[in-house]
């Protein structure tokens, strides 16, 4: 399973910036994880960058929910390292999440956390957090980004945010709205 | 005049002496203490508080200020009278006429002001030591409260003035304005408070919210307003007003006419992008004036509405195009005529507009209406009656909003701190917080403390801690940004626009240059730019060759449609059903209007004054149903969604709702008669409220409440142009943060007063619940129509051209009109046909 921008422990970063976003964010993205993990019997989680949202450590009620949550969903987890992620891995053997640095090569696909090319493979993305704009009133949904050369995959999670996209025609736009995808292409 | 220096201790005098002292100095210059002025003086000499409620430009100011300058200071240092007003603007011209007679009667007053213009240096220096009067505003006040010497800087302060209250009580600025007055209140409870506030219908109520609950307020009513002369600019001949549209453009031949260089004028215009729009056509029309014409509104750079000010009182600028930026402010004794064009919407301001021109006691004010289409006529007869009875609106202080309490809330932790039940009783004993519970206060503090949510739900988060008994803010990180994000003005995300890498032209909203690619081109404070890039914060543009392109849009909020014109103008029309004589001061208003008037008469008919007129008119589109309940847009808004929700009920099938501030059109996609739509039962008061909400996503209108809400309770940060990456980090949109919430801690009461801020202040509820009323008891006049009628046929084209390009929209309007013309005509005739013939618009250049 491949998926990007997870941005754990967002919440508790703006929480020691004195504004309440519940921790339980967390614990109900973790949910959907795990399900959609049991769902599609992935054996394997790739994380497109931006794993965790701060570079600077891990606050005690993270380590918690995430060490619960290893004992339910232990499949191995490997991430690119973001621009949000730690620089030196905090996280304990056990959880069993280990760090590449992009570009990472694995099949036919380069996967990166930024935007960039790689020669003659299709590059996977995260980074953008790619949302559209459609209708009025005005639907935010996030979507699948893809243009003939990279893919941009949209961030995972509920309070990650979006960055508004303008895809050309040359581009593939998949958007997610109530637990489907519809294509727009 | 420099600040003296060292002027302390004031030498002694007794309040009689000082008196005479000042009433001399009036003298002398040719004033005579006016009534009101000695009745407030006699006040204040008692130790009262209250509101002083007068006409603008009738002597305010020194009704005040004498009345307290006896009183202060013997032999004492620091702030002694704090006057606080609504504009950064007013205080340095009130600054001026408080310091003339200090001056001229050598008084060894330190006299400041403090505001966010104010210089760093003179701020520091206040901070140690504020001057004996200090004129600021209500942010900057907030802000000196929450420094921890705040009652040391206060202590001897003997009394308030609030100036133009009207403007501050019915908004958050002046719910955040009373918690600080109660405050001072807290420091010395013996504090005067006074406010002076232009003539409002619920003066008492003003008077009760300035002064707390816990003292009887002092109400001293001026002289009535000064007289005002409203004239309408009529078109002539063959030349008819649109039926639709709020440009007004149609009228510049006739504004040019009546614009004479003599007479220095100001052009009242309700939007800034029809000031835009006005500005050009005007340069375009007469190029000879380009340098005694100009343009004023809200987001034109601070230094240009300086210099238009400035030239406007020096005679140099004769016209200025402009906004309600203009509606209060530097006083303006030389503005000879004040035009506005379109609706008021309001008496009161369209009184306080008119009394911009001879602004001084005894003159008389002259306005020139400028109907932008022809149904205006009507409200500016209706305007005219209500001037003459001197009615005006009412504004209501606000029902405890707690997001203004939760800034306020951590203000006070950050001073000295606070013991929760102290607070409490200071908190409610601020009118607006008078039925606050001691649940919903302590949800606020739980809510600023840990979050207010679930046990565990927020562990990081703390911006208020318990040091012994009192709360504090320990975090110097949350100590800065709370002082950076006081106050509770919003404004939408802005970009600053510059003019190559030179000077700053001044600001424009994000959300209209997303929609701009470069090298498109639009119209600014007159002129026409070109977008070169965008960077930081900053469109950076250059002159464009080309003049066409977009006019530059803001999205502010519309003012209600008035609840005074609303009711005189029904009385208007039941005139007009009865056929009455001409009343004689609108005789040419109503003259002009004739044709319209005779058709609705031929083809409907006008509502008798406690009638609903209801039209039911068949085409390809389905059943239209036209309710002219003449109660604002917003009002209507509400009772559109209640009326189809019901209809629904009735018969299942798709609706469209359109309205306008004189009505409703209800599409609906089944055929209906009217003989099965029972409007007693459709009026019904039963659950009304659940009815209007079951029949919208109201999640779209919260959300945008909650945008105010989640910057004033301190959720999402000011957009500071070349903010740090650290604030970057935690930047985030009020809307997710909504969609968080709504999930993660429904029971937020935040969320509720973004709920109950769109059913109180979209809807108005109350409104609404007796618009409802009055329509179910009332009688109904139903009619079916063959076409539309001319009341309804405004509320069509606007609903259709919503839809469609604006390239297109003039044409597709015209062609509707000539249909419409066509009916008419196989139906009654020549006689009475409006002419709508087109003319070229002066505006925009169309694309070619």
């Amino acid at each position: 399973m491949i998926l990007a921008d997870t941005h754990w422990g967002k919440a508790e970063v703006f929480q020691e910036h004195g504004i309440p976003i519940p921790s339980t964010i967390l614990n109900s993205d973790l949910d959907e994880l795990a399900e959609i993990v049991e769902e599609s019997g992935a054996e394997r989680i790739l994380v497109l960058g931006d794993l965790m949202h701060s570079p600077k450590g891990i606050p005690l009620s993270v380590q918690e929910t995430i060490e619960q949550w290893r004992t339910r969903c232990s499949i191995p987890i490997v991430s690119i390292r973001g621009n949000h992620d730690p620089k030196v891995s905090m996280f304990p053997p056990h959880w069993n999440i280990s760090w590449v640095s992009e570009p990472y090569v694995e099949g036919p696909f380069c996967f990166r956390h930024e935007p960039g090319s790689s020669e003659g493979l299709y590059t996977w993305c995260g980074h953008i957090h790619p949302v559209l704009n459609l209708g009025r009133p005005r639907m935010r949904l996030p979507c699948f980004w893809l243009s003939p050369s990279l893919g941009v995959l949209p961030s995972f999670g509920f309070f990650t945010g979006g960055h508004a996209v303008k895809p050309t025609r040359h581009d593939k736009v998949f958007v997610i709205s109530g637990g489907e995808v519809f294509s727009l292409t | 005049m420099p600040p003296r220096s060292r002027p302390d201790p004031i030498p002694s005098w007794t309040p009689v002496a000082m008196r005479k002292r000042l009433t001399a100095w009036m003298k002398g210059r040719g004033w005579n203490p006016l009534a009101h002025q000695i009745a407030l003086w006699e006040a204040i000499d008692k130790g009262e508080s209250g509101l002083l409620q007068m006409p603008t430009g009738a002597g305010k100011t020194y009704a005040a200020f004498f009345g307290l300058l006896p009183h202060i200071g013997v032999e004492q240092s620091g702030l002694q009278i704090l006057y606080i007003t609504p504009l950064r603007a007013l205080t340095r011209d009130l600054e001026k006429s408080i310091r003339l007679p200090c001056d001229e009667l050598e008084l060894p007053l330190l006299i400041e002001t403090r505001t966010g213009d104010t210089k760093a240096s003179v701020r520091a220096k206040q901070r140690t030591r504020l001057p004996h009067v200090l004129l600021t505003t209500p942010e900057s006040l907030a802000l000196l409260l929450s420094y921890a010497d705040a009652d040391e800087l206060f202590k001897n302060l003997k009394a308030v003035v609030v100036d133009e209250w009207h403007e501050l009580m019915g908004s958050k600025r002046g719910s955040l304005l009373e918690l600080n007055l109660a405050r001072l209140r807290s420091f010395n409870p013996n504090l005067q408070s006074w406010a002076l506030s232009a003539t409002i219908q619920n003066s008492q109520q003003a008077a009760d919210a300035i002064v707390g609950n816990k003292i009887q307020p002092r109400l001293i009513t001026g002289e009535r307003n000064r007289s005002l002369k409203i004239r309408t600019l009529l078109p002539e001949g063959d030349d008819r007003l649109p039926w639709a549209g709020h440009l007004g453009l149609r009228m510049l031949p006739k504004v040019l006419a009546e614009l004479d260089p003599k007479e220095s004028s100001l052009l009242f215009t309700n939007t800034r992008s029809q000031a835009e729009r006005w500005y050009e056509a005007l340069l375009m029309s007469r190029p000879e004036w380009t340098d005694i014409i100009a343009i004023h509104h809200g987001s034109i750079e601070l230094k240009e509405r300086e210099r238009v000010e400035h030239g406007v009182k020096t005679g140099e600028i004769r016209f200025v195009v402009c906004t309600a930026s203009l509606d209060l402010g530097v006083d303006f004794p030389e503005v000879d005529k004040v035009y506005q064009i379109g609706s008021p919407k309001q008496i009161a301001r369209l009184i306080q507009r008119a009394g911009r021109s001879a602004h001084a006691p005894g003159k008389t004010s002259q306005m020139v209406f400028i109907p932008t289409h022809a149904l205006e006529l009507l409200e500016i007869v209706a305007a005219k009656e209500a001037v003459l009875s001197s009615e005006v609106e009412a504004r209501s202080p606000l029902q405890k909003p707690l997001d203004v309490l939760s800034q306020h809330i951590v203000t006070s932790a950050l001073s000295k701190g606070f013991v929760p039940d102290e607070l409490y009783a200071e908190v409610s004993s601020a009118y607006s917080y008078r039925d606050l519970s001691r649940e919903e206060f302590d949800w606020a503090l739980s809510f600023v403390r840990d979050g207010g949510g679930t046990l565990r739900a927020y562990p990081q988060y703390c911006k208020i801690n318990l040091q012994d008994d009192r709360y504090v803010v320990t975090d110097r990180k949350i100590e800065l940004r709370h002082r950076q994000n006081l106050g509770t003005i919003v404004s939408e995300a802005s970009m600053l626009i510059k003019l190559g890498r030179g000077k700053t032209l001044g600001t424009i909203e994000e959300s209209f240059l997303a929609k701009m690619k470069k090298g498109e081109s639009f119209l600014f404070g007159g002129r026409w730019l070109e977008l070169i890039a965008i960077r930081d914060l900053t469109a950076y543009v250059r002159l464009a060759k080309k003049t066409y392109g977009h006019v530059s849009v803001w999205s502010g909020t519309s003012l209600p449609w008035s609840p005074i014109l609303s009711s005189r103008l029904r009385e208007v029309c039941g005139f007009l059903a009865e056929g009455h004589p001409l009343e004689r001061q609108s005789i040419a208003e109503l003259h002009s209007l004739e044709p319209i008037i005779e058709s609705q008469a031929n083809i409907s008919a006008w509502p008798h004054s406690d009638e609903t007129l209801i039209e039911f008119v068949q085409s390809r589109e389905g059943t239209h149903i036209f309710l002219y309940p003449f109660e604002g847009k917003q009002t209507h808004e509400g009772l559109g969604l209640l009326i189809t929700t019901r209809l629904n009920r009735l018969k299942p099938m798709s609706c469209i709702v359109a309205v306008n501030d004189y009505g409703i059109e209800i599409v609906c996609s089944k055929t209906l008669d009217p003989r099965d739509v029972d409007w007693t039962a459709i009026m019904s008061i039963t659950d009304w409220q659940k009815d209007v909400e079951g029949g919208l996503n109201t999640v779209e209108l919260e959300k945008r409440q909650f945008r105010a809400i989640a910057r004033i309770a301190g959720l999402v940060l000011q957009n500071v142009p070349g903010a740090s990456k650290s604030t970057r980090q935690i930047q985030t949109s009020s809307s997710l943060l909504y969609d968080v919430f709504a999930r993660f801690d429904p029971s937020n009461l935040l969320l509720k007063q973004a709920h109950n801020e769109v059913m109180e202040g979209h809807f108005d509820k109350e409104r609404l619940d007796r618009t409802i009323t009055r329509i179910r008891d009332g009688r109904k006049n139903v009619k079916m129509l063959e076409m539309f009628s001319p009341l309804g046929f405004p509320l069509f084209l606007e609903r259709t051209s919503v839809r469609l390009s604006s390239e297109t929209a003039g044409d597709r309007l015209e062609r509707a009109k000539e249909e419409w013309q066509k009916a008419f005509r196989q139906k009654y005739g020549d006689k009475s046909l409006p002419s709508t013939r087109a003319k070229p618009s002066t505006g925009t250049k169309r694309k070619r």
